[in-house]
């Protein structure tokens, strides 16, 4: 075993943990850890002189105890939940804690209470001598290590699925939760438990993964391909048939829409799945109403159809976009503004998705397998429509267009442009001046629509939108003759149109131009039609769509992902079982936006780059798997799969185990095939493959072998398998010697982000903001849109935080945020931002931003969705970021009292003084009222003049804060090695699966501050943790 | 291994020739002279209100009075439940003699089982639940030993669980939320599908007979390594074979024909909450009138904030949630809390109106079911005067109408009284101490 040696010494070195620290900036592999295996083999922890006399100690204090302790903390009695009649000198496990409240008690003199018998001062210090010694003692028994077995969590078991498998269908799905630990955590060996019931569910997955795996080969794969084009007269045959849509429901006309059935062009063989084209249906819809009455249909515009459903905001309160209308047809394609969220602007989800919400709803689509989107898009060279009442001052320089003479285009207009630049197009009706917009914004309701083109060197901009003053786009030209079409759906007529130059200065030129410099996000999702709308899902991230020209964008996911409308074949509704590929340019905030040009959208299913496929061939073709005899043909195969599967080489007992299995199922059922997918099916349902185990002999510790070294690091820092690198290292036995640089090179892979959502999620307790329910009155901005992006934004920032290796002082306050434009909107941050969807450092020059303390999906998450709750964020103020965690609540809690007029801060008050509730509220409070500024949204309350706000606290220590920025002084100053410990504690919990033993709570302390103490940061605490006994070691 | 392969074999034998098993007898068909006895136990968390008399809204007090003639006057909490007034009892002054001393939050971690969850036996987790006790008393009848349901899947964790039901070794059992998947669970094994499904069973079964084999010589290569975590693999491996073994059986006794038309299996905790407990309610009726469990827990909803019921009162237009709902002291507050507690009181009345659709082999489905429903605390963190009621069962022997209230009882006396008008001869169950002396069960 490489670096047993120095592992040892280390061992001896760590007798004095300090001095360990020494050897940890040595190139050496094995850094000080705790001493857990710092006491002599033959001694038995009782059998300890100190023991001895920790226990002669306690028969001289059993007379004081008995005297002012057991009336009220006997074992019948047992006030606060303390008793101290049965306990033993030296504490365990389970009454480590009351020892360190005894202490606790009676350092501060608060036991014994008034009433009670008082205690002379040296009966005090004798009583605290015994069990400050007998806690000692027990804190200093060695822990005993067995190895561990702790079985994958969901996530990682998926993971681990989808790595052997090469399969992105989730086979997990019916897998019960996993429980979470009390340090918060679900990958703690403690509480993975494993039920009957998750064993079946396994059994289930596994069948479910080989089964889609093990194809049969021979047979050529059906694939489903369509495409629908978009854009103004692509359709030479349109049909006339008014289709029946339901509430709500746009088609875009069947002279836009062309549908086609392109053929496959595929390196194998293959059918293609020819869509059915007739129905025959009983049920359909007239506006809100159901019909009946069978009726035949034919054609493919009934199999697949294009459509807009609440896209005109008829269910949102008639929303209209004052800057134009959400989608709109062209020659060139489809035009799309960006979706905006219904919440955005109702607070409520509005049942018909976002506005617009262009759809292509499809009769049939492929049950299993990967499936590709392809949308064919370009970022459209776009013009602004002019926001109400701005444009109208600019007076200089006006051009009257020409009206065209001819009596059949009195919509046509020429000018011919002297100079390039920015021009203001003004449209004048008759006898109107404007039509004012609504006090929301919304234009006037006597307002109607225009659509305006202009066209230039070739190329025409059009747009349509609410007409409510002259002033009506701007748009950049070119110099030359330009043409003009304008009509208005009033009962007014067109006046005048005129041009007018704007410097390149204006505010709407500079407009202008930040807008062109944006680009929109094409995003797909995929999902079902519901009578009450739509249930999609993304597929995959949104897209950038940078350039002007049209592009492919390609969207893939695998479909039994995705929401089913689950219903029977030759359901009599005509709009039952419709599924949807919604294709929207995704909204990231108010901005103004260039339209995202849709030309067409193509779908093809299931996908296979090869046949058979890749994730058959690597587990059916491997090296042997060809040979003639078919038990060396099952061997070769279960070897290879069960190598990877188990993360490790096979023993022979082993490889003779699965053999043995393949015989009796093939005996069984005389087929090959099936024997090789039961076999299959055992490796994945083997504790080999569930567990994580690190084998052990003797309950002393051990180093962990290559292959347990390489799963234990890639499941912490990928939380996931570990991949081919990491497991030829193993073989090699070289992961031992290079751990430092193989833990920089997972903290650097893009699979590091999957170890910092679990991490940051379960430390920080992100799933209260997950649940919270949000009044949406009072926070109308918490929309479901934003919070999407908000629950990301604490994950984003400790990748960041770690991988620059920040020091521990930027958790508490850092001047870079990690934000999006999402994200960036919500805290008022606008201009800084253009990033889109992508999180980006940003410095951010506020006093009320920065580090841990003050993410809304922290503040907001610890709060009721109304008022922000102190009791909450003290608790987690003291248990994850200073790791100090309050006592347990006693039984029997008396209520807040109900004293309404009284402040919640005034009651917690009240009730921290009552008997019983000091000692734990002492420990959570005073860490939340300094919280007190930030509202139940998570947001510095805007300060206004009236609404005082009272964030002042005492601080356990003594210490008094006025304010936030006080109290954030105070934890850079005094408790910046607590909040690096915090750090330390939970990543090593997280990391080992398991609580730390006290030894080694006192090395992660003081490893922290050593790293602290010579600027070291977050991923020197990581890389530490990696690289100490407690983590090396089973 | 051996003895294990001989069942094999018996139960491969029996398949074969189609003979049936005696305790088969009792599915579907009026074999046997008795009904079967069946279990329902309803959590609700946080307790209910019990507002304080100088609020004066005595009415909305969730336990009811009795008049001077002795007749039961619910509340208007429980007032939805009028129609059943003479097939239910209340309980009061019950309480788990561990309740009190442990922490205030791990009462629904306790409501079935009354462990001293203070200070667990060393090893263990928590202890049986009373429904796992039916359960296992019932299993060779059915073809599911229980129904796990809860608003929460999962076991949630210690102290916030969300799971009522432990299994014998104390272990949480991982609970359904989803309707859909309680109903493929309970329903979905079509006549078409039935062969395939025994072929698959056979296979599944020699598998795991095969995997617990490979599985058990390496746990054996493990040695000492965390013995404990390999041992409840192979229990749960060899429970997962018993089951499978106690499926092949049910095989070819076909589920009883019933209406099932009008669940609504997209009723999900995200949605309206009445229409989800329905949807759920529903589902346990049908299951227990087909008889393919006896036993169901189902938690309505979870301790102290935790999990998507803590959001269902803002959901029916009250002022917050309901773990903040059930601190309240003040009149509006109670008031508002009292509210909720109607309406969980009008989604068990859908149930009872559910059971008592069902004709049973003798009277209706109610008749032969026992309804526990309470809470485990009386109002929030404090696990006294549980609020606790008993419906159905008159076929076994119970009468009703009362409001027993006894001075101080053990919930766990309660939980023995249960067990025998299951006609499960058990003396004890946990801390008892005796039966519930009270004119409910005679």
């Amino acid at each position: 075993m490489n670096g047993c040696g120095p592992h040892r010494a280390s061992l001896d070195a760590s007798l004095d943990a300090s001095l360990g620290f020494a050897s940890m900036f040595a190139a050496v592999v094995w850094l000080a850890g705790p001493a857990v295996a710092a006491v002599a083999d033959d001694a038995r922890p009782g059998d300890l002189p100190a023991e001895v006399a920790i226990r002669e100690q306690f028969a001289s204090v059993q007379p004081l105890l008995a005297t002012h302790c057991l009336d009220c903390h006997d074992a019948d009695t047992h006030e606060g939940g303390v008793q101290l009649e049965t306990i033993d000198a030296i504490p365990d496990a389970a009454t480590r804690s009351v020892f360190q409240r005894v202490i606790r008690e009676l350092r501060a003199g608060t036991m014994p209470p008034e009433d009670a018998e008082p205690l002379e001062a040296s009966d005090r210090a004798a009583l605290l001598g015994w069990v400050e010694k007998g806690l000692a003692a027990f804190e200093a028994r060695p822990v005993p290590r067995n190895g561990s077995v702790r079985r994958l969590t969901v996530a990682q078991y998926r993971r681990a699925i989808r790595d052997l498998l090469g399969i992105d269908e989730d086979v997990a799905g019916s897998m019960p939760a996993d429980a979470i630990s009390k340090e918060g955590f679900t990958n703690q060996a403690a509480t993975l438990q494993l039920s009957p019931r998750q064993l079946e569910a396994s059994l289930e997955a596994a069948e479910r993964a080989v089964d889609l795996v093990m194809i049969d080969q021979a047979h050529p794969p059906a694939i489903q391909r369509f495409r629908v084009e978009l854009g103004t007269g692509v359709n030479p045959q349109p049909v006339d048939e008014p289709l029946i849509l339901g509430h709500i429901s746009r088609l875009l006309p069947s002279a836009d829409v062309l549908i086609t059935e392109p053929p496959l062009q595929k390196p194998f063989a293959c059918e293609p799945v020819a869509m059915r084209r007739k129905f025959r249906f009983i049920e359909g819809y007239q506006g809100n109403d159901t019909v009946r009455g069978w009726r035949e249909f034919s054609g493919l515009e009934h199999a697949v159809f294009a459509c807009l459903r609440g896209s005109d905001g008829d269910d949102v309160r008639d929303f209209i976009d004052p800057r134009g209308r959400g989608y709109q047809s062209v020659p060139e394609g489809l035009l799309l503004r960006p979706s905006i969220p219904a919440d955005r602007f109702l607070g409520v989800g509005s049942k018909y998705g976002p506005l617009p919400n262009f759809k292509v709803a499809v009769r049939e689509l492929p049950h299993h397998g990967r499936f590709r989107v392809t949308v064919r898009a370009a970022c459209c060279d776009d013009l602004l429509v002019v926001p109400p009442g701005s444009g109208e001052e600019r007076q200089e320089d006006e051009l009257v267009a020409n009206r065209s003479e001819d009596q059949a285009a009195t919509d046509r207009w020429q000018a011919k442009v002297a100079q390039a630049g920015v021009y203001l197009v003004r449209v004048m009706l008759a006898g109107v001046d404007a039509k004012p917009p609504q006090a929301d914004g919304q234009p006037a309701t006597e307002s109607h629509e225009i659509a305006v083109a202009i066209t230039s060197e070739g190329t025409t901009r059009r747009v349509t939108a609410r007409w409510m003053q002259p002033s009506f786009a701007v748009v950049r030209l070119p110099a030359g003759e330009v043409a003009l079409q304008a009509h208005y759906a009033g009962p007014e007529t067109i006046d005048q149109l005129h041009l007018l130059r704007l410097p390149d200065d204006d505010p709407l030129s500079l407009r202008l131009a930040a807008m062109q410099q944006r680009r929109p996000w094409l995003g797909v999702h995929l999902g079902l039609r519901r009578d009450c709308g739509s249930t999609l899902a993304p597929v995959g991230p949104p897209q950038r769509v940078d350039s002007g020209q049209l592009h492919d964008y390609v969207f893939e996911g695998a479909i039994a992902n995705f929401p089913d409308p689950q219903v029977e074949e030759g359901n009599p509704n005509y709009l039952a079982g419709l599924r949807e590929i919604a294709v929207r340019s995704e909204y990231t905030s108010d901005r103004d936006m260039p339209r995202l040009l849709v030309k067409s959208v193509e779908f093809e299913g299931p996908l296979h780059e090869q046949w058979p496929p890749a994730s058959y061939a690597a587990v059916a073709e491997v090296p042997g798997s060809d040979a003639a005899d078919p038990e060396r043909r099952a061997n070769a195969i279960l070897s290879t799969f069960a190598t990877r599967a188990w993360r490790r080489p096979l023993t022979a007992s082993e490889r003779d185990g699965l053999l043995t299995i393949w015989r009796q199922s093939r005996a069984a059922t005389g087929d090959e095939r099936q024997a090789t997918r039961d076999a299959l099916v055992a490796v994945l349902v083997s504790p080999q493959f569930l567990f994580l185990i690190e084998e052990s002999t003797t309950p002393e510790p051990e180093p962990l072998d290559g292959y347990e070294l390489a799963s234990k690091l890639a499941f912490f820092l990928w939380n996931a398998p570990p991949d081919a690198e990491l497991l030829s290292q193993a073989a090699a036995d070289t992961l031992h010697a290079g751990l430092v640089a193989h833990t920089d090179r997972l903290i650097d892979d893009v699979r590091f982000e999957a170890f910092a959502e679990v991490f940051v999620s379960e430390w920080l307790r992100l799933d209260r903001f997950d649940v919270l329910e949000s009044d949406a009155d009072r926070f109308p901005r918490l929309s479901r849109h934003v919070r999407r992006h908000l629950r990301e934004e604490p994950v984003r920032l400790l990748v960041h935080l770690i991988r620059t290796n920040a020091p521990p002082a930027d958790l508490v306050y850092s001047d870079t945020l990690l934000v999006n434009e999402v994200v960036a909107d919500y805290y008022g941050l606008d201009a800084a931002v253009e990033s889109g969807f992508d999180f980006v450092p940003v410095r951010h020059c506020r006093s009320d931003l920065g580090g841990l303390l003050t993410l809304p999906a922290v503040l907001a998450g610890l709060s009721d969705g109304r008022e922000p709750n102190p009791v909450k964020r003290g608790g987690w103020l003291a248990r994850k970021i200073i790791a100090q965690p309050p006592a347990d609540p006693p039984p029997n809690v008396p209520k807040l009292e109900d004293l309404t007029q009284l402040s919640l801060r005034e009651r917690l008050e009240q009730h921290r003084s009552a008997k019983g509730c000091t000692g734990c509220h002492q420990g959570i409070d005073p860490w939340g009222l300094p919280f007190e500024g930030y509202g139940a949204d998570g947001l510095a309350v805007a300060e206004e003049p009236d609404a005082e706000v009272d964030a002042s606290s005492l601080l356990p220590d003594g210490t008094v804060v006025d304010d936030f920025a006080a109290f954030r002084a105070y934890l850079l100053s005094e408790k910046v090695d607590r909040v690096a410990a915090s750090f330390a504690w939970h990543l090593a919990t997280y990391a080992s699966g398991r609580r730390p033993s006290p030894p080694e709570e006192r090395w992660l302390e003081q490893m922290a501050a050593k790293e602290l103490s010579r600027g070291g940061g977050l991923r020197d605490i990581l890389k530490a943790i990696v690289a100490s006994e407690m983590f090396l070691t089973k | 291994m051996a003895a294990r392969l001989d069942r094999r074999e018996v139960l491969k034998g029996i398949a074969g020739a189609t003979l049936v098993l005696p305790a088969l007898e009792a599915m579907g068909e009026a074999v046997s002279a008795r009904p079967p006895r069946r279990f329902c136990a309803v959590y609700t968390a946080n307790g209910m209100a019990l507002p304080r008399p100088e609020l004066g809204i005595d009415e909305w007090r969730w336990f009811p009075s009795v008049d001077a003639a002795g007749q039961l006057k619910l509340g208007k909490s429980t007032e939805p439940l009028e129609p059943f007034r003479d097939q239910l009892s209340f309980f009061g002054g019950l309480s788990h003699e561990n309740g009190p001393k442990a922490d205030s939050h791990i009462c629904s971690d306790m409501w079935l089982t009354g462990a001293p969850l203070q200070d667990p036996q060393p090893g263990t987790f928590n202890s049986v639940a009373v429904d796992q006790v039916v359960a296992e008393h019932t299993k060779q009848h059915c073809r599911l030993r229980s129904l796990v349901l809860s608003i929460d899947s999962g076991v949630g964790f210690m102290s916030r669980t969300s799971t009522l039901s432990y299994d014998m070794e104390g272990r949480p059992i991982p609970a359904e939320n989803s309707p859909r998947r309680v109903f493929d669970r309970l329903f979905r094994a079509d006549a078409s599908a039935l062969a395939g499904r025994r072929n698959a069973l056979g296979r599944q079964l020699s598998l795991v007979d095969a995997v617990l084999e490979n599985a058990t010589s390496f746990a054996k290569r493990l040695g000492r390594t965390d013995r404990e975590t390999m041992q409840q693999y192979l229990a749960s491996l060899d429970e997962m074979e018993a089951r499978l073994a106690a499926s092949e059986q049910w095989i070819d006794t076909p589920v009883k024909a019933q209406d099932r038309s009008f669940l609504d299996l997209d009723a999900s905790p995200e949605g309206e909450p009445a229409s989800y407990y329905q949807t759920m309610f529903d589902l346990i009726a049908l299951a227990f009138d087909a008889d393919i469990t006896r036993s169901v827990s189902f938690m309505l909803s979870r301790e102290d904030g935790m999990g998507i019921s803590d959001t269902f009162p803002l959901k029916l237009g009250l002022p917050q949630t309901h773990h903040n709902l059930s601190h309240a002291g003040d009149r509006d507050g109670l008031l508002a809390f009292a509210n909720y507690d109607r309406f969980l009181s009008e989604q068990l009345a859908h149930f009872l109106t559910r059971l008592s659709g069902y004709r049973d082999l003798d009277g209706t489905l109610l008749d032969n079911t026992l309804v526990l429903y309470g809470s485990g605390c009386s109002t929030t963190h404090w696990p006294k005067d549980l609020p606790t009621l008993v419906a159905g069962g008159r076929g076994m022997g119970l009468s009703h109408g009362h409001f027993v209230r006894d001075g101080e009882q053990r919930m766990t006396n309660l939980y023995v009284s249960l067990l025998q008008a299951l006609g499960i001869e058990q003396e004890s169950f946990a801390d008892s101490t005796g039966s519930l002396n009270c004119p409910v069960f005679g």
